[in-house]
């Protein structure tokens, strides 16, 4: 189903090379009689070679179709596969984009990246491997069958049956045996493969805790579930090819036998009758070829289902509405994680008026985090609202709600990229003088100066490493060069030493003039005076009393908030 | 963008799939046996045209069906032969295939597990993965179905060749005059192709670099306003990939093209002799018609060689990319045999101990520090004065550049590395929770805990309250890397999951950074019963969590001096 539509998707390219595989099969057909023809007509000694002269020039033209259309539907075909790949994978990418985090996390990251890498290639590679080839097939079969009953007989109709074996049986014979293993197949690689990943991330972790092996061999069974799947696919792969090969041997036979009787009783004029048996030779040798790939397909269905399951409905997208200044605004707001499982916030009611400094503290598991990702717009609420600059922040086009809100996560992520492209992510045009402006901050510009080639030092693995802390310092600096009027930083601070704390505290309050802040510790935040403390404790809010986050204890540096409503 | 760390070349397919035919024991005779099936296969292919052919001969010559039924009854069985030989080698190949799936799999698993933490960072555990299952399947092939198609493509066409010869020798001559073009031509070709290959892994290499940043970042990126650029990033290089790739393949295809004509020139040139041939009455009818029958068997083989090229390059590159993690060494002592008898506490004695980074800077010089049995050291220091690094030192998971660490009077190089580390139980900055329940997470550090210890292990950890509450208990699944559950609680859960362990040496890196002051009071009251006795360092920034040690050691200014441990 799922296949059938995304070639659907592609059909003009597919449909092109399908049809230069028709004539690349036509061709072949067509040279193997003419070629037959020539021999037979020769053989019957004719007065002059001039009555040759015809079947060497077909023989000859028809070979240089063949060549040209074998080469065009090669080039066609692959074209036709990449273009699946790529529409594949961003389906995949943009279905995990949309997902709500929760969602999205709740499979391991390896396990995704196998899905967006290995599975969207097995998914657009079908076109190439099994589709092209099956056309290719029911063309050459079709045609052969075509002239077979013609001969009549029951040899024609046993040479019918042996072209539909090759050309239908076998590949569905294969995609019959391999339909349940590849499903299973799928299934146990994804396992195997979220639990290497785990493995392996835990390494330290668990250091020395598996020094029985018993975790490494609950993983080396795995595997060899796998692999036991894995022989099962290629074994109905196998059968199938070989049994399509013998099915085109004995077809053969049985349409000499049929050719012959046709020719004995005038049915088919005699010089006619071993091109006849070589145009069906060559129909098998088209028809034969898909016969192992379609066992493969099982595996490729189970891998697109899980790809790109079927999108439900997308929910009716709000009006949208441009915020205007940068207050929030919170009332009665319900958020739950499962449905009717436990609030995780709980009629919490605030306001951060524009340039308001909020320190928010509570128990870890009080919901802080989840307030934050409210905010985010990352997880959606159930009850109440959430208004920014006075629009619902539901109808708040993307782009501007990330222009007003940076958010400094828990724990945030730096790309595998350089310095330089780590602080893009936050405004893409900003210059390099803003960006060491943003390093020098917080107290990052001499390491990464001293980094082979400074702001293009590249982040990953075989690169630059940088310590836990330097790595927070970094996210903070893609905070600042954000430039946005609103901040949330969820325990920024968390990590460094008392020193540089202090000090990134203190810049960080420079910059923070006339910005909202809602900064969430455990510790009291050095240089820091808050307007307002909340506390955040079983999803419910104390020390803000809706309407005034004391706002009024300091006078905004830019003109005051106008809510509207 | 500085690259620093360029992909390295991609060696030519064949001579990977060599090097890795040698690597994986057992492959020369299944190689030998796929080889020599694949022969018989191309001989049953010869007497099958014969067999035809044969039976074509006494068709036209006139004969009624009952004459032709022996002849066609021939025809079948070497049908049946030739499927016969063809099936058995396949299944020798897939046997190929398994095997080498398996040695790869089973040597880089293991591999990756010695490299540790820090050959594998947390963050690199999923393309290592991906390595270790995609690659080893793509790798795998190089032997199983590329080499095979190699000798094939040269002993295949020679026994096609003798067939003709026998038949109808002009014909032998026309298919020998043409056949070393197409692989010189083929040759050219690919050396082109070669270079443009190349490219294009570079490319993917990129590519699957974005893929993982989407799938891991994907949190953090939606905070951002261009974090949905990075999607059409990933689109564009996925065009580029698309390009480069086709690029390759129009290539690729055109030597299959040259093949292809080559194949169709030398297939009409063979049908004009035999014609001729047939009109002088040099022939006989069945040996023109085997003749014709042959002429394109010869080039099937090649035109195979040139899938098989595809499958290889890609093979190559996967066995390329397996190389490099394979070329990571363990750096830790991995000699050592020796293992420690069981004791409460581990007296450690670390001298002139330094460690650079691999830029060069010296993260820890000449440090000197000794702890009895049983005594608690903190750690101070501000970021990147090598706290975490005297943590791996210590676990063998980095070996110093100079100076000696001493456990209980042994040289830690002399120790058996995995005995060692089941002595020690690290809490690391970010604890990793595995995919699962809570349960699941406990039990990873004693699988044969009750539920009872579980629970006392949690109360000690401040977490049995939250555990309670969440909807199934200890059957909550906790999300991947713990992101389902707050910080502080995955910090509290990861700090019960170490509890549960029986270490004489228990490192802790920044324990209780996410926990609020009331819980981080809560977890230090039992955490100084549970630690009491057993040598204990802690990693902190925090001066009322050093003041739950006995001494403290400062990293911090003196990184380039000698830093003491000061009574």
């Amino acid at each position: 189903m799922i296949l059938g539509r995304l070639l659907l998707g592609e059909r003009r390219p597919i449909a092109l090379a399908a049809l230069l595989a028709a004539a690349a099969a036509a061709a072949a057909m067509g040279l193997a009689g003419a070629s037959a023809y020539l021999a037979v007509r020769a053989a019957g000694r004719p007065p002059s070679a001039l009555a040759l002269l015809a079947p060497i020039a077909a023989v000859r033209g028809l070979a240089l179709l063949r060549a040209g259309a074998r080469y065009g539907e090669r080039l066609a075909a692959h074209h036709a596969a990449l273009r699946l790949v790529g529409r594949v994978r961003a389906r995949a990418l943009s279905r995990l984009l949309r997902a709500p985090p929760a969602q999205a996390v709740g499979r391991a990251s390896g396990e995704w990246l196998r899905r967006v890498a290995a599975d969207a290639d097995r998914v657009g590679g079908v076109y190439a491997d099994a589709v092209a080839p099956l056309l290719a097939a029911l063309f050459a079969a079709g045609s052969a069958a075509f002239a077979l009953p013609r001969c009549g007989g029951l040899a024609a109709l046993a040479a019918g049956v042996g072209l539909a074996a090759s050309a239908l049986g076998a590949p569905a014979l294969a995609a019959l045996l391999g339909r349940a293993a590849g499903a299973r197949l799928v299934a146990a690689r994804g396992r195997l493969s979220a639990e290497l990943v785990t493995d392996l991330a835990g390494m330290a972790d668990l250091a020395g805790v598996d020094a029985d092996g018993a975790a490494r061999r609950r993983l080396g069974r795995l595997a060899a579930e796998v692999d036991a799947h894995r022989r099962a696919v290629d074994l109905a792969a196998a059968v199938a090819a070989s049994l399509a090969a013998l099915a085109a041997g004995v077809t053969a036979a049985f349409a000499a036998v049929a050719c012959a009787r046709a020719a004995a009783r005038g049915a088919l004029p005699a010089d006619l009758a071993v091109p006849a048996v070589f145009v069906v030779v060559a129909a098998l040798e088209t028809a034969r070829a898909p016969s192992g790939s379609l066992a493969a397909l099982g595996e490729v269905a189970a891998a697109a289902r899980r790809l790109l399951p079927d999108p439900g409905s997308p929910a009716p997208a709000p009006p949208r509405r441009l915020p205007s200044g940068f207050p929030v605004r919170v009332r009665d707001l319900g958020m739950r994680y499962v449905p009717h499982g436990p609030w995780a916030l709980d009629g919490v009611s605030c306001d951060l008026p524009e340039g308001a400094h909020v320190l928010l503290i509570g128990p870890s598991g009080g919901g802080k985090s989840s307030l934050v990702h409210v905010l985010a717009r990352l997880l959606p609420y159930q009850r109440g609202s959430v208004h920014l600059g006075g629009a619902p922040l539901e109808a708040v086009p993307e782009r501007e709600l990330r222009r007003r809100l940076a958010v400094c996560e828990q724990r945030p992520y730096l790309l595998r990229a350089s310095v330089a492209d780590n602080l893009r992510l936050a405004r893409a045009d900003a210059g390099a003088n803003t960006l060491w402006r943003a390093l020098e901050a917080v107290d990052l510009a001499e390491r990464v100066a001293a980094l082979p080639g400074g702001l293009a030092a590249r982040l990953d693995g075989a690169g630059t490493v940088l310590s836990g802390g330097e790595r927070r310092r970094l996210a903070l600096a893609r905070l600042i060069v954000a430039d946005a009027p609103v901040w949330i930083l969820d325990e920024p601070l968390a990590g460094l030493d008392e020193a540089t704390a202090a000090a990134v505290a203190a810049r960080l309050r420079e910059l923070a003039g006339g910005r909202s802040v809602l900064w969430i510790a455990h510790d009291p935040v050095p240089v820091w005076a808050f307007d307002a403390v909340w506390r955040l404790a079983d999803g419910r809010l104390a020390g803000a009393d809706a309407g005034g986050a004391g706002a009024a204890a300091r006078p905004a540096p830019e003109p005051p908030p106008s809510l509207p409503g | 963008m500085g690259e620093l760390t360029p992909s390295p070349a991609v060696a030519s397919p064949w001579i990977s799939a060599r090097r890795l035919a040698a690597e994986v024991p057992g492959t020369r005779r299944g190689l030998a046996l796929a080889v020599a099936l694949g022969v018989v296969g191309a001989a049953a292919t010869a007497a099958f045209a014969r067999t035809l052919a044969v039976a074509l001969a006494v068709l036209t010559a006139g004969a009624t069906p009952s004459r032709l039924a022996p002849a066609a009854a021939a025809v079948a069985v070497v049908a049946l032969a030739r499927a016969g030989a063809d099936l058995a080698a396949r299944i020798t190949r897939l046997r190929l295939a398994d095997q080498a799936r398996r040695h790869l799999r089973d040597r880089l698993v293991a591999h990756l597990f010695a490299l540790g933490p820090v050959g594998v960072p947390p963050a690199e555990a999923a393309p290592a993965a991906e390595a270790a299952l995609e690659g080893v399947d793509a790798a795998a092939l190089l032997v199983a179905d590329c080499l095979p198609q190699a000798a094939l493509s040269a002993l295949a066409p020679a026994v096609v060749l003798l067939a003709e010869a026998l038949t109808f020798w002009p014909a032998a001559a026309v298919l020998l005059a043409t056949a070393p073009l197409v692989p010189l031509f083929a040759h050219l070709v690919g050396a082109k192709a070669a270079a443009q290959s190349h490219r294009r892994w570079r490319e993917l290499d990129r590519l699957s670099g974005r893929f993982l940043d989407l799938v891991q970042g994907l949190s953090t990126l939606r905070l951002f306003p261009h974090g949905r650029r990075l999607r059409l990033m990933a689109a564009q290089a996925d065009d580029r990939h698309r390009c480069l790739t086709m690029g390759v393949v129009a290539l690729a295809t055109l030597s299959s093209f040259v093949l292809e004509l080559g194949a169709a020139v030398a297939t009409a040139l063979v049908a004009a002799a035999v014609g001729l041939a047939l009109v002088g009455g040099r022939i006989h009818l069945a040996d023109a018609l085997t003749a014709l029958f042959l002429a394109p068997e010869f080039y099937l083989p090649q035109r195979a060689l040139g899938a098989a090229y595809h499958q290889a390059a890609d093979g190559a590159a996967a066995l390329a990319r397996i190389d490099r993690l394979r070329r990571r060494k363990p750096p830790g002592p991995v000699r050592g045999s020796r293992t420690l008898p069981p004791v409460a506490g581990r007296a450690l004695r670390v001298v002139d101990l330094t460690w650079r980074a691999p830029a060069g800077d010296a993260v820890l010089s000449d440090l000197h520090l000794a702890l009895a049995p049983g005594e608690r050291l903190a750690v101070l220091g501000p970021s990147g004065a090598g706290k975490t690094t005297l943590l791996y030192l210590l676990l063998g998971y980095l070996r110093p550049h100079r100076g000696r660490i001493w456990v209980d009077g042994v040289p830690l190089e002399r120790l058996d590395p995995v005995g060692w580390r089941a002595q020690v139980a690290l809490m690391p900055q970010a604890p990793c929770l595995r995919l699962g329940t809570v349960r699941d997470n406990l039990r990873a550090a004693r699988p044969d805990a009750d539920d009872a210890a579980l629970w006392r292990a949690l109360e000690r950890a401040a977490a049995a309250e939250f555990v309670a509450r969440l909807p199934g208990g200890l059957d909550a699944p906790v999300g991947d890397r713990g992101l389902r559950l707050a910080g502080g609680e995955a910090q509290r859960l990861a700090l019960a999951r170490l509890l549960l362990r029986p270490a004489s040496l228990i490192l802790l890196d920044e324990p209780t950074e996410h926990l609020d002051p009331a819980a981080r009071r809560q977890v230090w009251a039992t955490l100084d019963a549970h630690l009491a006795g057993r040598t204990v360092m802690i990693v902190t920034h925090r001066p009322e969590e050093a003041a739950h040690a006995h001494r403290r050691l400062d990293l911090g200014a003196a990184a380039h001096s000698r830093p003491q441990a000061e009574p």
